[in-house]
Formats: structure tokens, sequence, C-alpha cells
């Protein structure tokens, strides 16, 4: 029996591509660009077309599309209720009445662009997670906010948080599996009753789990002031980011396709 | 009545990469009132094996029985056999959760529906049973020390009155003081018919307290028998996975030597039949 699943959205899979190798920023910026794209264009044509780059990407990264779907399904009702919400809401020619609820043309169109909108700009997304180590991915973000430390924004100890929130990640869920079995031999009910006294039933968990967080939190700040961290000053690297030549291209060539499917778009 | 395991086999996360082999036809009898030890290195599956013997995982091939109940996924099987079977996990500290000792020793009982005034009994009972004053009731569970935290998991999962008792490494991180103590308030259990699995990867803890020893290497069985029979086969042969305690290899240094010393765990009988032995 497996109590807790781990997340696929936002996980990482280790292959040598010639995504994997691209540096970071350039794939944090590209997906920047994408997702700018992504709402740009209403023509169903268009979507078809980002799909078929979604499949080029997975081919080229050496990702399984099987895998690129899957990191979607945690957020599939979130993309369900949006276009629920929008094809409900949307005033227009009506098509079907019933009581106050009225779908309309409109409302159909709408719900179809932004349903499929949010799925891809999921997919898009988790495809930089899916070939971008946490480490260099925080390298990455922490190198395109420093321009802005100027004006005091903490761009390394943002990226310093963000190392460090993504590496306990599964050793948290490690530790909250043996609280639940700990738990359960105990004698806790947690999957009867209603909504309260399920939330109930979760305190013995949770307790356990906080205390070990401020815990390890605690062990983890002494740790680092052992070894002399004082923040992101004067700190050097062991692996520099190097921006190389298939970074310009494969960045020039995010750029092209984002505006040729833009500029189709607003020409259909 | 007793827990019965028959070769019992394991595997985690069958038909995915991770797959792993955790355990393999392991057989086991645990009686109550007698102190069954699971011996092993890190990864040996005996962690695994303890979680069978309280349906937390269950058998992928073989079977265990808990007084003729068999662990299935079955919901009332499952209680029963949970109620049946207390288990302690490794730093069971780490489980803590209520505001007062009170409600932490009342969470068992109070989830297996004991009555108030039951609870109340079993609480101040089993608080004595593992030395624990009466005083600490209203304190919470997070002020106590170390020791006190590891009694008072332990206490807590006797409070629902289980006829066995699987505990995981009780005592590890403990002084030694606190180690003796908490070992002999566990005998004083067997005393009372409880049954004992006790999981260690010390050799001499088990040599020491336990009347039969299960050995597992790699999640299968290397040996099963008593502490005298373990030393005597450790003396024919070492067995996989197993590191003789300093006295018993000092023993087996002593014969090579052509001295006749038996195979004990005891400093001063050592002495003094190696004190005859020079003599003659």
């Amino acid at each position: 029996m497996k109590f807790l699943n781990h997340l696929t959205l936002g996980q990482y899979i280790p292959a040598d591509s010639p995504v994997h190798r691209l540096d970071p920023r350039c794939k944090i910026l590209s997906v920047v660009l994408l997702l700018a794209g992504i709402f740009m264009v209403k023509h169903p044509v268009a979507f078809v077309a980002w799909g078929i780059f979604l499949l080029f990407l997975s081919r080229f990264s050496r990702i399984p599309f099987r895998v690129v779907i899957q990191g979607a399904r945690p957020v599939i009702i979130l993309v369900l209720f949006t276009a629920g919400i929008h094809l409900f809401l949307t005033r227009g020619v009506i098509l079907w009445e019933w009581g106050i609820l009225s779908v309309t043309r409109e409302g159909v169109g709408m719900a179809f662009r932004m349903g499929l909108r949010l799925f891809f700009l999921v997919l898009f997304a988790g495809f930089l997670t899916l070939t971008t180590s946490p480490m260099e991915l925080s390298d990455g973000l922490e190198r395109l906010f420093r321009p802005f430390q100027r004006f005091g924004f903490p761009a390394h100890e943002m990226a310093m948080m963000m190392t460090i929130a993504l590496r306990f990640i599964p050793t948290l869920f490690d530790e909250t599996d043996r609280i639940l079995r700990a738990q359960l031999a105990r004698g806790a009910d947690l999957d009867h009753g209603g909504l309260l006294r399920r939330m109930k039933a979760f305190i013995p968990v949770l307790v356990p789990l906080f205390v070990i967080v401020f815990q390890r939190a605690e062990d983890l700040a002494q740790a680092m002031e052992a070894r002399c961290y004082r923040g992101g000053t004067g700190r050097s690297r062991m692996n520099p980011l190097r921006w190389k030549r298939a970074d310009t291209f494969a960045m020039a060539g995010t750029l092209v396709i984002v505006a040729v499917f833009v500029l189709m778009d607003l020409g259909a | 009545m007793s827990i019965r395991v028959d070769s019992l086999g394991h595997v985690y996360h069958p038909g995915t990469p991770l797959e792993t082999k955790a355990l393999c036809g392991v057989d086991l009898m645990v009686e109550p009132g007698t102190w069954v030890a699971i011996v092993g290195q890190t990864g040996s599956g005996k962690s695994t094996l303890a979680q069978h013997l309280n349906a937390l995982l269950l058998p992928t091939s073989g079977s265990v029985e808990v007084d003729g109940i068999p662990t299935t996924a079955e919901p009332s099987a499952l209680r029963m056999v949970r109620r049946k079977v207390g288990l302690v996990f490794q730093y069971p500290e780490h489980q803590l959760f209520a505001e007062s000792v009170l409600e932490e020793m009342a969470f068992g009982p109070r989830n297996w529906k004991f009555s108030e005034e039951d609870i109340r009994e079993t609480t101040t009972r089993t608080m004595k049973l593992l030395g624990l004053s009466e005083e600490l009731l209203t304190r919470s569970p997070f002020q106590l020390s170390g020791g006190q935290k590891r009694r008072l998991c332990i206490a807590s999962v006797l409070a629902a009155r289980p006829d066995y008792l699987v505990l995981d490494e009780p005592t590890a991180g403990m002084d030694a003081p606190g180690r003796r103590e908490l070992l002999g308030l566990l005998k004083g259990l067997v005393k009372e018919r409880i049954g004992i699995v006790h999981i260690t990867h010390d050799l001499e803890l088990a040599l020491a307290m336990a009347e039969r020893i299960l050995v597992l290497e790699k999640g299968k069985t290397v040996f099963c028998g008593t502490p005298g029979s373990l030393m005597d086969e450790l003396v024919e042969r070492p067995i996989r996975g197993l590191c003789l305690p300093p006295i018993l290899e000092l023993v087996s240094g002593l014969r090579d030597y052509g001295y006749h010393v038996p195979f004990t765990l005891d400093a001063v009988e050592l002495a003094d039949r190696l004190e005859k032995e020079i003599r003659t």
C-alpha cells in the first residue's frame, strides 16, 4: 500500500538531449515567450499548431509524450472548471437555456479557447521543469532577476529559498508517509466521515509534520551558518551559467515560431 | 493464538523500474508472552516485515495471520489486526501531536472506541507500567525529556491493550541507562503475556533479550532459532550480514588459541571460565 503518490507536476526527468543542455535562462525566457504566444492566439488551427510543436519538443527533448501529458493531470479539474465558467457566463447568441443557465455560441468558443490555453500553458511550463533540474532553474531565475536587485529585489534570497523548498519536497513526502503510517497503526481513521471529520482526522498528521518542518529549518540554518553562508554577495559559483551559441539559436527559433503563429492567427 | 508468517514475500513498486524485492519466503511465529528479535542490516527487510505484522503492508505472496485473521485489504480484518498488534515505529517521538500527555495516550484507545472510563483506567495503568508519573498527564508531550517521550510513545500504543507489540529499534539514540530501563520495562510486558517483536541491528541486544531470533539478509531468512543455537552456528561459520559483538569476537579469538571458553555475553562468566582454563 502506498499512502501518498508523488506529484508529477514539476518533476525533473534527467536525460541527455539538446533541450536539457540549453542554458536555463534561455529555457525560462522561451517559456515566457511561448506562454505569451498561447494567450495571443484565438483560431482553432493555431491550437493544433501548438499541439504539433509540443509533439516536436517532446521528441527533441527525449521525454515521452505520455509523461508530458501526465504532468497536466493535476490541473485537469482547474481546466474543466475554467472552461465551464466561460461556457455558462459568456453573453451572446443563446444556443441552449435551462433556468438561469444558458449556453451561448460565444460561450462555447470561449470555453474551448480558455480550456485549451490553460492546458497548453501547463504543458509548456511543464517542459521547463521536466528538462531543467531545480538547481539550474533557480540559478537561471537568480541570474535573470539580478538586474532588479538594484531596486531592492532579493534575487539571490529568492533563488535560495526556491532551491531549498524544492529540495525538501521529497523529504517531506517521506516524512508525511511515515507519520501517516504511525497514526494508522494507532487506529487513526482518515477516510471516513464528512469533510469536517476528515479534516480533523488529519490533525495528528499535520502537527508532527509542522514540528519536523520547523526542526529541519533550524538544523539547516545552523548547518548553513556553520559553513559560513552569509547571503549572495561575493559568492562565487562552482558551475557558472554559460550562454552558448545553441541558446541564441533556440531563443531566436522560439521568437520566430511565436511571431509566425501570432501573425498567422491575426491574419486568419 | 499467535502471529503466523508463512513464506511471506513483498515487492515494492511492482511493474515499474523501481521494482524491488524486499522480502522473499520469510516464515515466523510469534506467541503471546515471548520475545522475538528480528536482526538484520539496513535494507535487509526488517522494517518491511514489521509493517506486515499489523497490516500496514499487505503480502505480495505468502500470508500473515494474526490469531487466525489473515491480513487482507478487507477493512474489518485490517482494523482487527491493527487493534491486536501495536506497532512502534523508529523514533516514535516524531509522531507526538496532542496538547497533553493524557490526550496523546487516549488517541489510540479513542480510535478503537474505548469508553471514557476505560480510557482513564488504561491510561493510568500503562503510564505506571512504563514508569511515567501521573503528574505528567496534563503536560504538553513536547515538554518531556527524550527518554520520557520515547516511553510515552510506547505507552500510547500499549494503552490500546494490544496482544502483540512490534518495536522498530526502540532503543535507537538512547543513552545506556535509558536503554537498560526501557528494555527492563519491555521484559515486564512479556510477563504480562504480550508478544514482543523487537527489530534491531544490534545482535548483542537480540542475543541478550530474545527467546527466538530471526536473521534477515536482503529479504531472505539466513537464520531462525534460539540465541543459544545462533551462537553455536556463529562458532561454526560466519552468518552473512552479521557482525559479532565484541565479547563474542573475543571468545572466538580465545578459542582459536585453544582455550575452551563458552560463547557467552556475560563478561564475568567469561573471566571465571578463562581463569579456570588457565589454572588447569
